[in-house]
């Protein structure tokens, strides 16, 4: 649990990184529905930077997938359990 | 800065930290009226065939042709095609590798012939980076990136430094340390003998160490000493080791004494007439980086590397971060052998109780001239650096001041030389006219040749020219910066009349023409 605390912390903090926003503007509701700056370019920066941070590799299959906060952190759990 | 960037991929996540907009992909017709710099960022295209590709590299010189010719007025950056991005077939089939080479060798001579036209190297920024980092080619599927995105960070360093060094942003003077900087060991302690510099290491690491800063100072750099040394043991080493690559006449100024080194090196500051943000000090000892740090936060105080082997390195990243620049002037290679021909104006000053007599001494030659091709460059360069006598302290871009030009406004500038040394163009001034009354938008000197009342031969010799163009009244403007408060009170000076003066510190002017001002007989006016 505490793990899990720590990685969603690591992961918001890329994610206010990239976007350049509050950490406290954050939440799993966040998509690209509802955010307009996350717009493709951005989704390919914020890809790039988590891929950097956490040394993992997203498939371009999951890539697609991911349209929100709470998606993006079901995905990357599943990559690092 | 707004940039324009003309690509045939997707860049947008190395340039977003920037003012940009974007053509589409491979389109030459996207309007560029309003950017201030247009890029062409095109890289290699990644196709299977050799044919098609060679073909497409071929097509890019009649396309930068294109740009250039509809855009003349405009600046242009232009990356060069690496290499590293395609596969190579067979060792000989060199088709592509020929394409590409004739494709730069083409833009570097274009750029040579027009000043609005710049090159940045891509492989510079590549080499440092193995080829699968490069291209990702699951970015590439996706997005069409053949950049990885993964390398965004480092791109927007390395391009940020790239333009600053194609605007001739760079420090102005290396400030070293002696003792386990320039030479191994303690002078004090080892004695002339034991100190470590020859051809053997770790010597050897500190005599390339001495030659890559002789030929930094062949390219413009000032090179000054601070060091808590007994002056004569100094003297000595510099005259009598046989291995000394730098000796005294290399230091545009010297300070060897016990005194603290943040104060030296504001005195070094003073001396050269230079600021202190654009002083880089080196020196092996933290806690003297330190104290220099803490009390001069505007001075450049890098890490030194811990083992001898490490200098050059650690040069060439000195280099690179602060000093690099597109191209040297005339002006910057002689800016070392300027600096110590003041030292022999100010022994002269000494000799002399009149100052006329002083400055008839001097046999100074004033070349007033127009903006024009073989100038605009170096009048950019001096509204982007001149922070201490400049008026208004406006930056300017090459095609910013090409656009004053052709729109008829006055933008001069003046050379100076006298029987110690020619300093090149030191003095530059833009002024905008409309009807017939005339504003100095910007007024400037270069800080060594100041104290020989130049300057105001220069605005005299501008107010006569725009009498002889029928202009009838000239307003000025004081806009004060941390910096350039020695110009407070110029225009008083040469006889503007003060109009107003803001709570800002602001101040306008203006002066009535309605003759023209005597030239100083103590100088040779040559337009």
């Amino acid at each position: 649990m505490l793990y899990n605390n720590k990685m969603k912390d690591e992961i918001y903090n890329v994610i206010a990184d990239v976007f350049g926003i509050e950490k406290t503007k954050i939440s799993e509701d966040l998509s690209k529905e509802n955010f307009e700056k996350w717009d493709s370019i951005m989704h390919l920066s914020l890809i790039a930077e988590l891929e950097e941070k956490f040394e993992i590799s997203f498939e371009p299959e999951e890539i697609e997938l991911i349209n929100s906060v709470m998606k993006l952190r079901e995905i990357i759990k599943n990559k690092i359990g | 800065m707004k940039y324009l960037i003309f690509r045939n991929h997707t860049v947008e996540y190395l340039f977003n930290n920037l003012d940009v907009n974007y053509s589409g992909y491979n389109d030459l017709l996207c309007s560029t009226a309003d950017a201030d710099i247009i890029v062409w960022f095109y890289t290699a295209p990644l196709k299977a065939n050799n044919k098609i590709i060679v073909n497409e590299l071929n097509s890019y010189i009649d396309q930068i042709k294109w740009l250039v010719d509809n855009n003349s007025n405009r600046r242009i950056v232009i990356f060069l095609i690496s290499q590293k991005l395609l596969l190579r077939w067979t060792q000989t089939n060199i088709n592509i590798y020929n394409a590409i080479v004739s494709f730069n060798s083409f833009v570097r001579s274009t750029c040579e012939t027009n000043i609005l036209l710049q090159y940045l190297d891509f492989d510079e920024f590549l080499d440092q980076f193995p080829k699968t980092a490069i291209l990702d080619w699951k970015y590439y599927l996706i997005s069409q990136s053949a950049i990885s995105p993964r390398l965004a960070k480092p791109f927007k360093e390395w391009f940020g430094r790239s333009m600053q060094s194609l605007n001739g942003i760079r420090k102005k003077c290396l400030v070293l340390d002696l003792d386990n900087t320039l030479w191994g060991g303690i002078l004090g302690e080892d004695g002339i003998d034991g100190i470590k510099i020859g051809d053997n290491y770790p010597g050897l690491a500190y005599k390339i160490f001495q030659e890559y800063l002789l030929e930094a100072s062949h390219n413009g750099v000032i090179l000054a000493i601070c060091s808590k040394n007994n002056i004569s043991d100094v003297e000595e080493a510099w005259k009598n080791h046989p291995s000394m690559v730098l000796t005294k006449d290399h230091f545009s100024s010297i300070r060897i004494n016990w005194i603290n080194k943040a104060s030296n090196i504001k005195d070094i500051a003073n001396e050269l007439n230079i600021g202190l943000d654009s002083i880089v000090f080196i020196d092996d000892n933290p806690a003297e980086r330190e104290i220099v740090k803490q009390i001069l936060p505007d001075v450049s105080t890098p890490e030194f590397p811990s083992e001898p082997h490490e200098l050059p390195l650690f040069f060439f990243k000195i280099w690179e971060e602060y000093f690099k620049i597109y191209k040297l002037l005339e002006e910057d290679k002689n800016k070392v052998n300027q600096y110590r021909q003041n030292f022999q104006r100010i022994a002269k000053l000494k000799e002399f109780v009149d100052e006329k007599d002083y400055l008839l001494s001097l046999e100074m030659v004033l070349t007033f001239v127009e903006a024009n091709n073989f100038n605009i460059e170096r009048i950019s360069q001096m509204t982007q650096k001149t922070n201490q006598f400049n008026l208004t302290t406006k930056r300017y871009t090459i095609s910013d001041i090409s656009n004053y030009i052709s729109n008829n406004h006055l933008v001069c500038c003046m050379g100076v030389k006298d029987k110690f040394g020619d300093n090149g163009i030191t003095l530059a001034a833009i002024v905008l006219i409309k009807d017939n009354i005339a504003e100095i938008d910007s007024f400037l000197l270069s800080c060594r040749i100041l104290g020989r009342g130049i300057e105001v031969e220069f605005v005299h010799l501008i107010l006569n020219l725009l009498f002889d163009r029928g202009i009838t009244e000239v307003k000025s403007v004081f806009i004060p910066t941390k910096k350039n408060i020695q110009t407070e009170f110029f225009y008083e000076s040469v006889g503007f009349t003060l109009e107003n003066s803001m709570g800002n510190g602001v101040k306008h002017y203006s002066i009535i023409l309605n003759q023209k001002f005597e030239i100083n007989k103590c100088y040779t006016i040559i337009k």
